[in-house]
């Protein structure tokens, strides 16, 4: 850096030969631009650089954020206390309420686990979780992106799903030291595959670059999607884990021209609002365990009982035909 | 020649107004703001390779490029083509400094677009998909942005006897 300095104060003898190299150095610069645009998307080769620099520029991101803080600050400090006191409150009583679902909660897990040990299929385990606050937007209008503070020192990974209380989020796209990059579902290159909760339909949702809108694709115009319908993550892909709620169809759109139908559906998290999220992973040990476990062996009883059924289907099977033969 | 101990280099100025341009680019505006934010770092360059007060001003282009684009984490290279091919494009096709104010201003918001279409068209070459496509409002703030830059700068420089390269040569 030093050496540049210099030489940009460094004065030239004749400005008009400085001049006439310009064409050469532009030339240069370009090469240097394009060749390093192709290594870094095309291959990885300067990924570990990117990922000390990035990591050594996160005082950088904090200091850009300097601006909201404040203000969120401020704003806090000048709270009254009634509206204080009715927060406290209402939150209180938000408490309270979650409090007894919870209690419900836990009957229906133990009550989930043991109808799924009848049916023979392996229990979802819980998976570890992760608080995280949002600290940057990606700046750039076309990428839809968040930086949050959360890297691999506390052993976050590429591929993470994130959420909020509302709903998912995205996944991590690129982890550094301390801070990572999550891709919104609403990226023109972040697909999630759903399942429509009323119908069971499965699809891709693929984000538009618009902050209020995903489109799903090539789903038939005769499968049951309809307005108004949620639609869960399906669990297909194995990044994201099933059942979390993603959108809101808002438009299904048929016309006779088109093979497919054009379904919009809306996010439930408003990606541009969002403060705090979750990142959790599918703990490794359990991943595998479910992937082990295997659908237990059906009983003594239960295999008498099929050997059975096919003794007396064979059974019928034959006395028509000896009857046929009597006949 | 002037006498070099009251005059000071062009970076006293230039660091500095870099660094508070690189700020006001990655700081958060709200969204009607942060999708039309003006290019002021490739003004500043403008301004000192206008004004002959660097001589490297490609290099420089170059190496703020670089800083922009890892810390906006857009794919590296795509700032260093834009500001880079921008400065080039004014300093070398245009006798730049002699047109009156309002043809600079012209200059720059066509330079602006055009780099920036070329931009958007190698980003989507590379592989990067891009739907919303918004380049003339922030072509036209960066141009109008432009007589405020050279302003300031102008005074920044008459403040602290900033050197020209013309003036180091006679």
């Amino acid at each position: 850096m030093e050496i540049l300095l210099v030489s940009l104060g460094l004065d030239l003898k004749n400005s008009d030969q400085q001049n006439s190299y310009i064409h050469y150095r532009f030339a240069i610069i370009i090469v240097l631009a394009v060749s390093l645009m192709a290594l870094d998307v095309r291959s990885k080769v300067l990924s570990n650089f990117r990922y000390y620099v990035e990591s050594a520029l996160y005082p950088v991101l904090v200091f850009a954020d300097s601006p909201h803080y404040v203000s969120k600050l401020v704003s806090s400090q000048f709270k009254s206390h009634s509206e204080l006191l009715k927060e406290n409150e209402q939150l209180s009583t938000e408490n309270f309420m979650q409090r007894a679902d919870i209690l419900r909660l836990k009957d229906l897990e133990s009550e989930n686990a043991a109808l799924r040990r009848l049916l023979n299929s392996p229990v979802r385990k819980d998976t570890q979780r992760l608080f995280a606050e949002v600290i940057d937007v990606d700046v750039d209008p076309f990428l839809r992106r968040v930086i949050v503070n959360r890297g691999t020192e506390s052993s976050v990974h590429e591929g993470m799903p994130v959420i909020t209380d509302v709903g998912l989020v995205g996944q991590v796209m690129n982890v550094n030291y301390n801070y990572s990059r999550v891709l919104l579902l609403t990226d023109p290159s972040c697909s999630i595959p759903v399942i429509d909760a009323r119908s069971n339909v499965r699809a891709i949702a693929t984000g538009t670059g618009s902050q209020a809108e995903i489109e799903i694709n090539n789903v038939a115009r005769s499968a049951d999607i309809k307005k108004g319908d949620l639609l869960l993550t399906s669990g297909i892909g194995g990044v994201y884990p099933r059942g979390y709620p993603v959108a809101t169809v808002t438009s299904v759109g048929i016309s006779d021209s088109q093979p497919f139908a054009s379904i919009k559906a809306k996010p439930l998290v408003d990606t541009d609002k969002m403060r705090f999220v979750l990142m959790f992973w599918n703990n490794d040990s359990s991943y595998n365990d479910n992937f082990n476990e295997k659908a237990k062996p059906l009983t003594d009883n239960k295999v008498i009982l099929h050997q059975q059924k096919v003794k007396d289907l064979i059974k019928t099977l034959s006395v028509k035909e000896r009857k046929e033969a009597h006949d | 020649m002037i006498n070099k101990e009251k005059n000071s280099s062009a970076l006293i100025v230039l660091i500095p107004s870099l660094l508070v341009a690189l700020i006001l680019q990655i700081v958060h505006l709200p969204t009607f703001l942060s999708d039309n934010r003006p290019d002021l770092l490739t003004l500043i360059i403008l301004y000192f390779s206008m004004t002959n007060r660097i001589k490297l001003s490609l290099e420089l282009a170059f190496f703020v490029g670089l800083t922009v684009d890892l810390i906006t984490g857009s794919p590296l290279g795509i700032h260093v083509f834009t500001i880079a091919l921008q400065v080039y494009l004014i300093s070398s096709q245009f006798n730049f400094a002699k047109y009156k104010i309002y043809q600079q201003v012209l200059i720059v918001a066509i330079v602006n677009l055009v780099t920036n279409c070329i931009g958007y068209w190698l980003e989507h070459l590379i592989g990067q998909r891009y739907y919303e496509i918004n380049f003339l409002y922030p072509a036209l703030i960066t141009a109008l942005c432009w007589p405020l830059i050279y302003l300031v700068l102008q005074i920044l420089c008459a403040t602290f006897s900033v050197v020209t390269e013309k003036d180091n040569i006679d």
